[in-house]
């Protein structure tokens, strides 16, 4: 896993003037304007986003490695993006497999919304 | 092979940069990680935790306030930190001064919450007006 993590900076083009020119790292944005920045290799654990980012030229979000999500709040993709490194780190894993943490009970219908949306 | 690999989420403003490093690592290499991610030198970029206990959620108000907050020393390392996975940390750049670039100072750690999610009673007339006929879900993906 370390070794997953070094490779993928290593292999990293020289920053550019703008923040986040980097082609292994994905941009989220929440409906409320918060960003969060993963691993592309954990974004393509999402088949939505991974739709999104493969198609040549038929979403704008391929190009800039930034998705916009109007209707999942902050909070909600937060715990997505915590899902999705969890998934690649226990797929196909003989370890142990902890449990994720949903979170409060209160929070569980967005994040099934949001998780049949995105396709995790 | 039994390395153990964290995730951190780096948070600063608006904005949550999920970080994965060793357990071994020092606080340098995670804030070279932070520095690459945000194209900044790692000397302009400074990790604080909560003083009393690295969490994994994060409490807004001891965030403002003052004191609250411990810089992490660059020599540290995270697994004799006591760092958790998923735990929480809080970046400040550092802002070079106009007149003269040698006088900055570090940015005020600066963290807005999210918004909240709505109440689960009022949660429930959301879902059944969103089942009725918003777009949303269906992008074209037909579901049996």
């Amino acid at each position: 896993m370390a070794e997953t993590a070094t490779a993928a900076s290593a292999s990293n083009a020289a920053p550019g003037a703008t923040p986040l020119d980097l082609t292994d790292h994905v941009r989220l944005v929440s409906a409320d304007g918060f960003e969060f920045v993963i691993d592309r290799k954990c974004a393509m654990a999402s088949g939505t986003i991974k739709a999104m980012l493969s198609s040549p030229a038929r979403f704008a979000e391929s190009q800039h490695n930034v998705v916009e999500f109007k209707d999942i709040k902050a909070v909600i993709l937060e715990k997505v993006c915590q899902y999705l490194y969890y998934k690649v780190r226990f797929t196909n894993s003989s370890t142990e497999i902890p449990e994720f943490p949903l979170g409060p009970p209160h929070q569980l219908l967005e994040l099934l919304m949001a998780a049949d949306f995105l396709d995790c | 092979m039994t390395l153990s690999t964290l995730t951190l989420r780096v948070k600063r403003h608006k904005t949550t940069y999920f970080v994965q490093c060793s357990a071994t690592d020092t606080v340098l290499a995670l804030k070279r990680r932070v520095a690459k991610l945000v194209g900044r030198d790692p000397r302009d970029v400074r990790l604080l935790v909560p003083k009393d206990k690295m969490t994994t959620t994060v409490d807004y108000a001891a965030v403002h306030a003052k004191d609250k907050l411990a810089e992490l020393e660059d020599k540290a390392v995270l697994d004799q930190l006591g760092v958790p996975d998923d735990a929480v940390v809080f970046a400040v750049f550092w802002v070079p001064g106009e007149i003269n670039a040698a006088e900055g100072k570090w940015e005020p750690v600066d963290l807005p919450e999210p918004a909240p999610l709505v109440e689960a009673d009022e949660e429930l007339s959301e879902a059944e007006h969103a089942d009725a006929g918003a777009p949303r879900a269906d992008k074209g993906k037909a579901r049996a």
